[in-house]
């Protein structure tokens, strides 16, 4: 191309601003999510990431960059068109930000880069749908963001699971989905007995679902001659006794409510802290 | 109901349906005495249908334990979670309304094990069967107490359903009494916010349904199979535990609404299985000693796994082998995005040659043509791009012709009519 005629170009391309257009940036923030990029372009090692693992990273904006730059190629007929990309370049990493956020829940504003995240590989994945994840991070100048919002939370295989934040997670808590959580009581192997040995507050209101800080012991009450069949009715009033024996029980219902309220084992639950502490810099 | 704040659960009772299944009909009546004493009249007839003989997969939001899943479930009682809040108390074992006091679910889940059928050593067998096999099952066999007429004219005899059929001694004595079912059914809303994106479409409110029995466990490696199967007791009622009815036939056919099964074993709870968990950033574990050659290679290839490289072998173009570097988007260590990236205009431009080892980092130009090959797959992509640039391309040109233009006349302030007119002032003779 002729000297005079790139820089006339460039000349008129001074200053221009670029709107990209929405099926465009849709797609690009998808992309910039990692949607449709192949396993095996993430994880190109299976050692990596072992069963029963979790793997922390930081998106490398770098690749990002180049895979959205590829992704954007196409369709490219002469050297003007170059140009353009040079001048561009620097600004749609942002503008597909913006899309990127409003992939997941829709929400307005600007990725804050670095954008970090874990993969989990785990029987977990498999057993327990609806894991909570909840991450906490650090922004630029140190200060703690808790909650730290999840860009993309999705299942890879049904034991892989990728979670992508927007910002720097220091720290994550999985929890078991409270919805999943489940009822029972401590099973005694030598007598083959059951107990339900801790008992939940009703009342006063704001201190409903407390644990009583006295020990109770009820032994679950087991039909005749059967084996392992829980006398439930007989369960709920031993229950609803011990409760008004301690005030904490309003009213004299005791319906189903309360009585899952009893049974519930509390979900289980485990923090994360992502190893190395602060990141390491590089670059 | 009132917004839950993160991570609390709320239980309820129970969730009524406005209006319980059946055949309903709207009269309206109305008199205009201005045009005629006698009234108008307008009727409409419709029926509310609800889950009877089998349930839409749909409805069963999970199930605890987790199918097919082998861990310590000894100490809990297996419970299924719905979508649906109303769907135990829908219907009533013996048909009518609901008593609004204590509702009563409809739904029972049985907890079994191969001991239970000391005879066979096997668990219950689930098979699909049309309702009128389960309505009139034959000698021998006991059905629920319903008769053909009880079906509504939306259901059919020919209907297939899943049924079971257990021993009259075993249902009798797993089947929970009429006192412990209203405890056996309960409605949890929960806030949903941290989800999988998947499951972000439920408000969070879900009803539950609870077995009356612990599963049966054992310390042996291999475990013990356990089958939760989620029946109607419809036409039942007088046959529960402890009540008077008496069943001849020695076996019960029940209608199977749900059914999984589990194993418990050992030690395979959400808590081992997090605190076994193993933590560390995404690469290679270092290489294990004493396979490399020399010390310096030894020392980079520690060096690239710290930084999350991997080596793959690399078909290069002139068709020979080779081993290059690769690292994928996600990596151990903190990059900043740049305020300005070097232009590439094509997959090669992005290759990294190290001269000191003499091996290519193919790392950017691997994303470079995966977003090429991406956007080539997504037609509707790759024509919104082309669409996109063609516009710009045109609008840039035009404005460098006009640009061209405008030098070229030196147009500052007047229009082309007002130069030709100039032109043809200041030179009269040229224009004749």
């Amino acid at each position: 191309m002729d000297k005079t005629f790139k820089n006339e170009i460039s000349l008129q391309l001074t200053g221009k601003s670029w709107d990209m257009p929405d099926d465009i940036g849709e797609w690009l923030g998808r992309l910039l999510l990692l949607y449709g990029v192949p396993f095996n372009y993430l994880v190109p090692e299976e050692a990596m990431l072992p069963p029963e693992s979790i793997r922390f990273f930081f998106l490398d904006p770098g690749w990002m960059k180049s895979l959205l730059e590829g992704a954007c190629s196409v369709g490219k007929s002469s050297s003007m068109d170059e140009l353009l990309d040079q001048k561009l370049r620097d600004k749609f990493l942002d503008q597909i930000g913006t899309k990127a956020r409003k992939v997941r829940a829709g929400e307005n504003g600007e990725v804050n880069w670095p954008l970090t995240g874990f993969l989990l590989r785990s029987d977990l994945v498999d057993g327990w749908q609806g894991l909570e994840m909840k991450a906490s991070g650090v922004d630029r100048q140190g200060n703690r963001i808790d909650p730290l919002p999840a860009l993309r939370i999705d299942r890879l295989s049904p034991d892989i699971m990728l979670c992508l934040f927007n910002g720097e997670v220091t720290e994550i808590e999985i929890k078991q989905p409270p919805e999943g959580l489940h009822f029972g009581a401590e099973y005694d192997p030598g007598s083959n007995t059951y107990h339900k040995r801790t008992l939940r507050k009703l009342a006063p209101a704001e201190q409903a679902g407390d644990q009583i800080d006295k020990q109770v012991n009820i032994a679950v009450p087991m039909r005749q001659g059967t084996k392992r069949v829980v006398e439930v009715e007989r369960l709920a009033s031993q229950m609803m006794e011990k409760l008004t024996g301690e005030s904490a029980i309003e009213g004299p219902d005791f319906t189903s409510a309360e009585f899952s309220v009893q049974m519930v084992e509390s979900p289980g639950k485990a923090t994360f802290t992502v190893p190395g502490g602060a990141a390491k810099e590089h670059g | 109901m009132s917004d839950l704040e993160h991570g609390l659960i709320q239980f309820f009772q129970a969730f009524l349906p406005p209006l319980s299944p059946g055949d309903y009909a709207v009269t309206v009546d109305q008199t205009v005495r201005e045009v005629r004493p006698e009234s108008f009249r307008s009727e409409l007839e419709f029926s509310v249908a609800g889950p009877r003989f089998s349930l839409n997969p749909s409805d069963v939001y999970s199930v605890y334990p987790p199918a097919n899943q082998s861990g310590a479930f000894g100490n809990t009682l297996p419970h299924i979670v719905f979508t649906r809040r109303t769907l135990p108390w829908e219907r009533t074992m013996a048909g009518g309304d609901q008593d609004e006091r204590t509702p009563c679910p409809w739904l029972a889940l049985l907890v079994m094990s191969p001991s239970d059928f000391p005879d066979t050593g096997d668990t219950a067998k689930i098979e699909a069967r049309k309702v009128e096999a389960l309505l009139n099952p034959g000698t021998g066999v006991k059905g629920p107490d319903l008769k053909d007429s009880d079906l509504k004219h939306y259901e059919s005899r020919d209907d297939l359903c899943n049924t079971v059929d257990i021993p009259r001694a075993l249902f009798s004595s797993i089947v929970p009494a009429r006192a412990d079912l209203p405890f056996l059914a309960h409605v949890r809303q929960v806030h949903t916010g941290n989800k999988e994106t998947l499951s972000l479409k439920t408000d969070g409110c879900f009803s539950v349904v609870l077995a009356n029995r612990f599963p049966e466990t054992t310390t042996e490696r291999e475990g013990i199979r356990n089958t939760a199967i989620l029946v109607s007791l419809e036409g039942f009622q007088k046959y529960l535990h402890g009540e008077p009815g008496t069943i001849k036939e020695d076996k019960v056919r029940l209608a199977v609404l749900a059914n999984w099964s589990f194993l418990c074993q050992g030690e395979n709870t959400f808590k081992t299985l997090v605190r076994d968990l193993k933590i560390d950033l995404l690469r290679l574990p270092p290489p294990s000693g004493g396979t490399m050659a020399d010390d310096e290679a030894a020392g980079e290839v520690k060096k690239a796994r710290e930084l999350g490289y991997t080596a793959l072998t690399h078909r290069i173009r002139n068709g020979e082998m080779a081993v290059s570097w690769y690292r994928g988007p996600l990596v151990p260590l903190l990059y900043h995005k740049l305020d300005t990236y070097r232009y590439v205009p094509c997959a090669d431009a992005a290759l990294r040659y190290n001269y000191e080892t003499g091996l290519l980092d193919v790392t950017y130009a691997a994303a470079w043509q995966l977003g090429r090959l991406l956007a080539l797959q997504s037609p509707h992509f790759a024509r919104a791009m082309y669409r996109c640039r063609n516009q710009e391309r045109q609008e840039i040109k035009s404005q460098i012709e006009q640009s061209a233009l405008d030098r070229k006349y030196q147009l500052s302030g007047k229009d082309m009519d007002e130069h030709v007119m100039d032109a043809i002032r200041s030179n009269p003779g040229a224009f004749e």
